[in-house]
């Protein structure tokens, strides 16, 4: 057995990827007459690391990501996709799949229901789940104010927000 | 002489292999590994994986990674003590995947599956297989047509290093609508959000590179 000590990067890496892949992937075991067999993802493909788990991670971080990423601009929703951005701005990752964005936006929509909620421009709901028309008003009027602040990622998400309900309501 | 009814066929041939009715997938997964193995190298040989990623469905629509040859180890935890109805299966299906290879009768499809029915493999191929199986003793040399043992077949260790399962060429788009185009950067962005430190993904990119330039 390997010591700690004589484990490259790699190999930290890839035990920590596969940690990841047992805790995030919801993959049931496949019974076989003798076994039971988990099927894993091989964490690295030639230099590269597997398309399977670096969507795995992508979507792991989109489902974990708190208001703060949408304000700083590191994730972007548009009309047509969704952005992952790095610290410089650089576009990193661009999502189209349409599922994955309506999941993002109902979670964007929650969390900016609380936000507002805080700043008490919406009447607190005990469970704490918020959607477009609960949000709506508070919202334009919110945007409003925050057009003097710098919430420029907020103003545009959440004017894109209101176009897609817009969309839905024709 | 061969009778009618349950008792057909001698004990020993595939089809009178027992099943376990309760697992739809029975004891295939023990031989996927194997199967993709077969499938690699044959596939590689013919240049089909050139510039894209396969993917392995079985008939109850399972979806098998092609990397998943490490699993090898663990499905087969008999090795050698395999039961003969085990090593007949397994064989059955290898030998007819790999004929169905050679022959050009099965290739990656439209969206780079490859389909296969196991039952489908062990009826067309389990007459032939079976008198390989039978004829070959001691048994290991009935596991598969190269007559290999289970614990000699050569499978990839996982991780760098290995030659890669599967050409992927310069991709830079999964078929879910993700897109993006350096793995590596995606990995050190979000990974350290999501619990992987930043140093050992900067060693191990470091590393990386360093393999690759050799």
């Amino acid at each position: 057995m390997e010591s700690q000590s004589q484990q490259t990067s790699l190999d930290k890496v890839e035990a920590a990827l596969n940690e990841f892949w047992n805790t995030y992937s919801k993959q049931l075991p496949i019974k076989g007459r003798h076994t039971e067999v988990t099927i894993k993802p091989r964490v690295f493909i030639g230099d590269e690391l597997n398309p399977q788990i670096i969507q795995k991670i992508i979507e792991v971080y989109l489902l974990k990501m708190s208001i703060k990423h949408i304000l700083s601009g590191k994730v972007v929703i548009t009309d047509s996709n969704l952005q992952i951005k790095n610290d410089e701005g650089k576009v990193i990752v661009e999502i189209s799949n349409a599922a994955l964005i309506k999941k993002i936006v109902n979670q964007v929509t929650v969390q900016l229901g609380r936000h507002l909620a805080e700043k008490k421009l919406v009447a607190p709901r005990p469970n704490q789940i918020y959607c477009l028309g609960d949000i709506q008003g508070a919202l334009v009027e919110y945007l409003k104010q925050s057009e003097k602040c710098d919430s420029k990622n907020l103003v545009r998400d959440a004017t894109v927000l209101l176009l897609k309900d817009k969309q839905l309501t024709r | 002489m061969i009778k009618s009814g349950e008792n057909a066929y001698p004990l020993r041939t595939p089809f009178n292999v027992p099943r376990d009715h309760s697992s739809p997938t029975h004891s295939i997964p023990a031989k996927l590994s194997v199967l993709i193995e077969m499938v690699k190298t044959l596939l590689s040989e013919k240049g089909l994986l050139r510039g894209r990623t396969f993917a392995f469905v079985n008939s109850f629509g399972k979806e098998v990674s092609a990397g998943d040859e490490q699993l090898f180890a663990e499905l087969l935890p008999n090795g050698k003590n395999s039961s003969l109805a085990e090593i007949e299966l397994a064989a059955t299906i290898i030998f007819g995947l790999h004929q169905e290879l050679k022959n050009g009768t099965l290739s990656p499809d439209r969206t780079n599956a490859i389909r296969f029915d196991p039952k489908i493999m062990q009826r067309k191929w389990g007459r032939a297989c079976h008198e390989e199986a039978v004829a070959a003793k001691p048994l290991k040399n009935a596991f598969t047509p190269n007559r290999q043992a289970p614990d000699s077949i050569p499978y990839l260790p996982s991780g760098y290093g290995a030659a890669p399962v599967v050409a992927v060429g310069n991709f830079t788009n999964t078929p879910n609508g993700i897109e993006y185009k350096d793995s590596w950067k995606v990995l050190d962005e979000l990974g350290p959000e999501l619990g992987i430190p930043r140093g050992i993904i900067a060693g191990a990119r470091r590393e990386q590179i360093l393999l690759s330039e050799g």
